[in-house]
Order: structure tokens, then C-alpha cells, then sequence
């Protein structure tokens, strides 16, 4: 039986790609008298608008399966062939492309950028994973994230790491988080998807580079779980956030916990928070002193970050393609090719604008990125001051608790408890 | 409801309605866009102008008309 749905699913998956014939080029590719033949894309070809309505159809229904495996069921091994299903519709299908993770992209641009027209389903691919966190926890990173559940397939052998690294490594996300919005907002780059180490995967044409970075990523993923969902993902911080508001969230255990301790070392992301006994808890006075001193240095580091930031904003503008034609411009850039200039530069010479002109839009260009550079510092030291007093809040628990903001909803840990639900009788 | 409650309720009220507010104020956008063609090289350049149906073509072609006329 399990066969015959597998079979059926993926003939039905092969079958939609058939679609895509429909899909229409919306500019002819020109044909070129000198010979030149056109390199291929890096990105997928444009699909059929009803392909993109019907990816928008299966994100929400694959976002509502995992949720009622996850919250109702409690189903571990649903969630796992929902994983399988991720991979290979969003990942190899869809070949990686809008997801969410890069969608942040597409928002910021349309924010800061007028001209640009978002792709509605950039939209609903940013909003809905976002809105489910909001009331059911992690589930998309669950059983939905193509790039997530790649990686829970290989977390084999997960080892525990030790809390003060996690803590430090877990700051990463949110550096990534303020350059990706920089970049986009400065219609410089989307950095997400350029460094996306498992789309070269799900299109089979990753670099060399990018081919080595996922291929360590998925090997650490043996034994670290989910490095990059942990230590890396822009989207995966944001949902961090959002998801410690969620009103209905995974527990461990389905009614009361009874202490046994099986479930303490299930999770592979260590993001079960463990009891804490009140004797533990610190005179009030102090603790009060602590979180206060810590608070008012949040301010300090603000205006630490943000004057950092502001002194690297040549360096950090240095990736914006026009910048870049400045300095070479400047520098007359041969690329070791003597009396033989720059192809950017002779491309540039032929479409007719100044030099005076492509230096007062770089001049602005670089304005934006000395504010951008105060506000990733500012937001960069606001990350470390709030994760400073994070540390000095006491939270009192009496049960084994999945942690509402590092949890990817896994269900890993109910397997572990012995404790049955309540069974409704009719007298009930 | 707790304290620790109430302030959840109160931070999912407002992720929500920044979220609502968000997606409002980009379909508002998108519909206001009227996306000018910033491609008109590749007609210009095209061997193949003259027998292309593509919408884009048929613009081109009848802006290109106005233009001599």
C-alpha cells in the first residue's frame, strides 16, 4: 500500500512538470549576429502562473498537515514522510525556488524599492510559514523548509554541544539576518540565494564551492544536528521570534509530565528546557541589580555596533556591482590582461553613460550603505545586549518543556514520553 | 490568563497585525505598479521582430509605428 502512494505521488510530481511546457518566455531570448551564445541561468525558468498558484495551494496544505501531525497527532513518523515529501516538491520539483528563506528578500526589496513588482506568491511564501509559527510554533522548519528537512534526514548521530557555544553561534542567524536586509534594501544583492549551499542540490548545478559548503553542512549535519537551520538561517532567527508568542506549541508530554527523564536527551537541537528547582533561584535584589545593569548597557552597545558598522560601509558597499565598475573605472582594472581593459569596462564605455554620472549614483550608493552600516551595527549590538540579559532572566519550571523559540517542532521528544493522552469515554 | 499569558496575547496581536499591514501595503503597491518595459533592447535587437506575437513585440512594434509616423 505505502508503495502504491509512493509510486502515485511521485508520478503525479513528474506529471506537473509536464506543465511547465505552457510556462511562456515573457521576452523571446535574442538571437545574436556576432555568435555569441547566451549562458545558461542560474535560476529556474519562469513557471506557469498556474503552477504558481498550485505551489502556493500545496505550501498551505503541507503547513496544515505537519500542523495536525505535530499539535493533534503527535505523529513523529507522519512528519518524517512529510520531510520526504518537502524535499522533493519544494526542493527537487520546485528546484528550490521561491522559498521562504530568500522570500525575506523579495519583502525587503518591495519595501524599500517602489519600482519593484513582488511575485505574490514571494508574498504568501514570506507570510503564511510566518503566521502558522505564530500560532503553532516551528512547523514549517518541522516538515516544510526543503532546505531544513534535507537536513533532518541526515541528522544521524546528533551530539550535544555545550550551551555557551550554542548561545554564541545562535547570534549568527541575526548578523546574517541585517546583511541580507542591507542587500536587498540597496537592490545590491540577495545573498541568501547566492550562498544558498543546498539549491545547487535540488537544480544539480551547484558550484564547486557551494557543492563543498553543503556537502560539509550536511556532514556536520550528521552529528550537529541541522547546522544551518541553527546557526545560519536568516528566516529560522525571524521564526525564532515569532515562534515565542505561538498560542498553541508542541509539548512533550500529552497531559501531565510525571518526571520521568526519558525525553532529557531527545531533542538533537537541545531545545527542551529542563526543570529548574526553586533552591536554584537567586536572591531577588540581586538578580533585579543584574538585569537592570544589563539593560542599560544594551543603549552603549547600540551606538558601539552602529558607529562599527558605519566604518566598514566602503567595504560593505564594495559588493554592489556598480561600486564596483566605479573602482575599476578608477583604478583603469585589467585583470592581469595588459593594454586588454576590463569587459565591464568596455560594456560600460558602449552604453553611452558619463563617468561623471555612474560616480554621483555611486556616491549615493554609498550614503545608503553608511546608514545601513549604523543600522546592522545598532541591530547587531541590540542582538548581543538582549542576548546579555536573556541569560540573566530565571524562569521557573517544574516540567520538561520544549524551548517555544529554538524548537523546531520535530516531535522527536513525544516518541520518549510513556505518559498516553486521555482517552474520552462517553460518560466524559 | 497569567501575566507571562496576557504579554504572549499582546505580542501576537501585534506580529499579527504588522503582518496584515505588511502584506496590505505590498498588494496595495503591486496593484499601483503600471511595470514600464525596461527591456526594449531585445526587441530592438531581435532578428526575429517582425513575425513575434509576444505582447511585449506587439507594444514594440506599434510604439516603434508611432514613433515614424
Amino acid at each position: 500500500m505505502k508503495k502504491k502512494i509512493a509510486t502515485i505521488l511521485l508520478l503525479a510530481i513528474i506529471s506537473l512538470q509536464v506543465y511547465n511546457i505552457y510556462a511562456i518566455q515573457r521576452f523571446p531570448k535574442p538571437e545574436f549576429e556576432s555568435g555569441h551564445t547566451q549562458p545558461p541561468t542560474v535560476t529556474p525558468d519562469p513557471r506557469a502562473q498556474a503552477l504558481d498558484i498550485l505551489d502556493t495551494f500545496v505550501l498551505v496544505a503541507a503547513l496544515s498537515v505537519v500542523t495536525w501531525l505535530v499539535i493533534k497527532k503527535r505523529s513523529r513518523k507522519g512528519v518524517f514522510w512529510m520531510s520526504v515529501f518537502a524535499v522533493l516538491y519544494f526542493g527537487f520539483f520546485r528546484e528550490g525556488c521561491i522559498c521562504s528563506v530568500g522570500s525575506l528578500q523579495n519583502i525587503t526589496l518591495a519595501l524599500f524599492n517602489p519600482e519593484y513588482s513582488i511575485p505574490l506568491t514571494a508574498i504568501a511564501f514570506f507570510i503564511l510559514p510566518i503566521v502558522y509559527t505564530l500560532f503553532f510554533g516551528r512547523t514549517f522548519c518541522a516538515g516544510v523548509c526543503p532546505l531544513g528537512t534535507l537536513q533532518d534526514i541526515f541528522a544521524l548521530k546528533p551530539m550535544s554541544i555545550k550551551t555557551w557555544l550554542e548561545k554564541v553561534l545562535g547570534i549568527i542567524p541575526f548578523i546574517y539576518l541585517g546583511l541580507a536586509i542591507l542587500y536587498a534594501a540597496t537592490s545590491t544583492d540577495f545573498i541568501i540565494c547566492r550562498y544558498d549551499p543546498f539549491v545547487g542540490f535540488f537544480r544539480f548545478d551547484a558550484t564547486f564551492m557551494m557543492f563543498s559548503i553543503g556537502g560539509v553542512l550536511l556532514l556536520t549535519g550528521i552529528f550537529i544536528a541541522r547546522p544551518y537551520c541553527r546557526f545560519l538561517c536568516p528566516y529560522g532567527a525571524l521564526l525564532n521570534l515569532v515562534s515565542r508568542f505561538s498560542k498553541k506549541h508542541i509539548t512533550i508530554t500529552p497531559t501531565e509530565c510525571i518526571q520521568c527523564r526519558l525525553c532529557e536527551d531527545s531533542c538533537p537541537f537541545e531545545a527542551i528546557d529542563k526543570p529548574v528547582l526553586l533552591k536554584e533561584k537567586e536572591e531577588r535584589p540581586i538578580a533585579v541589580r543584574r538585569f537592570l545593569m544589563y539593560t542599560i548597557i544594551i543603549p552603549v552597545l547600540i551606538l558601539i555596533g552602529g558607529y562599527t558598522g558605519s566604518q566598514f560601509h566602503e567595504n560593505l558597499a564594495s559588493v554592489n556591482t556598480k561600486v564596483r565598475l566605479a573602482n575599476e573605472l578608477l583604478n583603469e582594472t585589467n585583470y592581469g590582461e595588459t593594454e586588454q581593459e576590463a569587459f565591464e569596462i568596455t560594456a560600460f564605455k558602449a552604453a553611452g553613460q558619463s563617468k561623471e554620472e555612474l560616480y554621483n549614483e555611486v556616491a549615493a550608493i554609498i550614503k545608503k550603505f553608511y546608514i545601513g552600516g549604523w543600522i546592522l551595527g545598532g541591530f547587531i549590538g541590540l542582538v548581543f545586549g538582549l542576548t546579555l540579559v536573556s541569560l540573566t532572566i530565571f524562569k521557573y519550571r517544574e516540567d520538561y518543556t520544549p524551548n517555544k523559540g529554538t524548537c523546531l517542532s520535530c516531535a522527536r521528544c513525544v516518541d520518549y514520553c510513556p505518559v498516553l493522552p486521555e482517552v474520552k469515554t462517553e460518560l466524559q | 490568563m497569567n501575566r507571562r499569558q496576557f504579554i504572549s496575547s499582546i505580542g501576537r496581536g501585534t506580529i499579527f497585525t504588522g503582518l496584515a499591514a505588511l502584506s496590505g501595503v505590498l498588494i496595495y503597491r503591486k496593484s499601483k505598479i503600471t511595470e514600464p518595459c525596461n527591456f526594449d533592447f531585445v526587441c530592438r535587437d531581435c532578428r526575429k521582430l517582425n513575425s513575434c506575437k509576444q505582447p511585449e513585440a506587439v507594444i514594440f512594434k506599434r510604439n516603434k509605428n508611432k514613433k515614424s509616423a
